[in-house]
């Protein structure tokens, strides 16, 4: 048997570029909702494959229709193809989450607030465009330093409440974890509900390292929380704290990971200890 | 790929030389990834490998005879592929998933709503004040009301409402990203949405 015989080859990739546009309108919408028809399958993956469709179109027409979703404005059928095929993806469903609380949250802003400014906002974007072209052409250098400054000033805002928890350290839920390669039964870390904050503890008694990071990672391996911390810090009570939010640690297994850098540069696995939340 | 000499066979099938069909397959790959996660699969990499292997496969076979363009033979085998992994989903037994095992996967991909919410707050704020207010009165007000308040909105910065939504999405991929690092790592970033 001959292979092309066995697939689907199409016949209509001599259109000209007009008449394929046209109807990807609305066939890319239906073909990200599942509910495209052989034909306008055929047309949106030609676009893709040929390059006439790149991610940022496709990107956008995601956004259309999280939008749209959460604004009412899908026909039933559509409806049904975001809930059961769009939404397969945890990209896609954290997307959603992530529009539905902007969404949430612009609603909740008074709109008075908006309107006194309003005119001196929009005014701004217009500053702000202009600028940009500017700042791109005369000073790119100056800008990204704007930026890192902002960066820093914005990560320092952030922490200060964590700072300040950290100085009333002593009277948040806390446990302290042991330097160990093994952990035979995994230490119980009672967390109030009401707890804003949690207190993490690692004792190391030796340094050996210049720098260490200390790691909270879910059970799932995913990165919650991190924190370097010199070894000059462990003495002389043989320990570094870590404050973090309490609304990070659910019920459930985490485990702490201790890296050392011992040569300037490159962290190293030294330790991993579990230990187990529970919210009371 | 299973040899390779069937690998140099098939970007010889693929380019002029090695050099050009190697650019060649790297673009399709690319492509291929981007049609299985648009089509909503979740392994689009692992479908993307299996079609180029397929096509491999088959230019090495010596009764193959195809004339025409390449990528329409690629999406002729991508369909194949992603019809058989659809009907391999659909078997796949659904175990319930225990207890304590669920409150991990659920704490691992859905942040607490109130961290979530404080993050997007800090986020938003991070912006400047201009974009800020953009993007919130782009957001705001009920259903079908907005489509007329996007008009409106466009209007007021005398731009189209093509060009008010691409603008406002580039500034919500920006805070997605913020509002994403701050759930993981606690940190508020610079927004830069350019």
């Amino acid at each position: 048997m001959k292979l092309e015989a066995k697939y689907y080859v199409s016949t209509k990739h001599d259109h000209s570029e007009g008449e394929l546009i046209a109807p990807l309108d609305n066939a890319h919408r239906r073909f990200l909702l599942g509910i495209a028809n052989e034909d306008e399958q055929q047309l949106v993956e030609e676009a893709i494959l040929t390059g006439q469709f790149d991610s940022s179109v496709l990107d956008t027409a995601e956004d259309e229709l999280i939008d749209d979703y959460l604004l009412g404005n899908l026909s039933q059928v559509e409806k049904r193809g975001f809930e059961e095929q769009f939404l397969i993806t945890e990209q896609r469903q954290q997307r959603l989450r992530f529009a539905s609380e902007l969404i949430r949250y612009s609603n909740r802003v008074p709109p008075e607030n908006n309107s006194v400014n309003r005119k001196a906002s929009l005014a701004g974007i217009s500053v702000i465009y202009t600028w940009k072209r500017v700042a791109i052409i005369s000073s790119a250098a100056s800008v990204l330093l704007t930026a890192l400054v902002g960066s820093e000033l914005i990560k320092f805002r952030h922490q200060t409440e964590v700072v300040q928890e950290m100085q009333r350290g002593d009277q948040l839920p806390g446990i302290e974890v042991q330097y160990t390669t093994r952990t035979v039964s995994p230490q119980v870390f009672r967390v109030p509900v009401q707890a804003r904050f949690a207190r993490i503890d690692l004792k190391l008694s030796q340094p050996l390292a210049g720098t260490y990071r200390e790691v909270l990672l879910s059970a799932s391996g995913r990165r919650l929380w991190s924190q370097e911390f010199p070894s000059e810090v462990l003495s002389p009570a043989d320990r570094s704290t870590m404050v973090v939010p309490a609304s990070i640690l659910g019920p459930g297994t985490y485990h702490l990971r201790l890296e050392g850098d011992f040569t300037g540069g490159q962290f190293e696995e030294l330790a991993d200890s579990v230990f187990l939340v529970v919210r009371e | 790929m299973e040899s390779p000499e069937v690998l140099r066979a098939f970007l010889l099938w693929l380019g002029e030389d090695e050099g050009s069909g190697a650019r060649k397959y790297e673009e399709i790959r690319r492509k291929l990834v981007l049609l299985f996660r648009y089509r909503g699969c979740y392994i689009p990499e692992e479908l993307a490998d299996e079609t180029i292997d397929r096509t491999a496969r088959a230019v090495m076979k010596p009764d193959f005879h195809y004339q025409g363009d390449q990528v329409l033979y690629f999406r002729g085998v991508a369909r194949n592929v992603f019809l058989e992994w659809v009907r391999r989903e659909r078997r796949l037994p659904t175990d319930p998933i225990s207890q304590s095992n669920a409150e991990i996967a659920v704490l691992a991909s859905n942040p607490e709503p109130d961290l979530r919410k404080d993050c997007l707050e800090h986020c938003l704020n991070a912006l400047p004040a201009a974009k800020k207010t953009l993007v919130i009165r782009y957001y705001r007000s009920e259903k079908r009301e907005k489509i007329d308040g996007r008009q409106v909105l466009a209007e007021e910065l005398g731009i189209g409402v093509n060009a008010l939504r691409i603008q406002v999405f580039r500034i919500r991929n920006a805070l997605r990203q913020c509002v994403a690092n701050c759930e993981t790592r606690g940190e508020i970033l610079c927004i830069d949405e350019t």
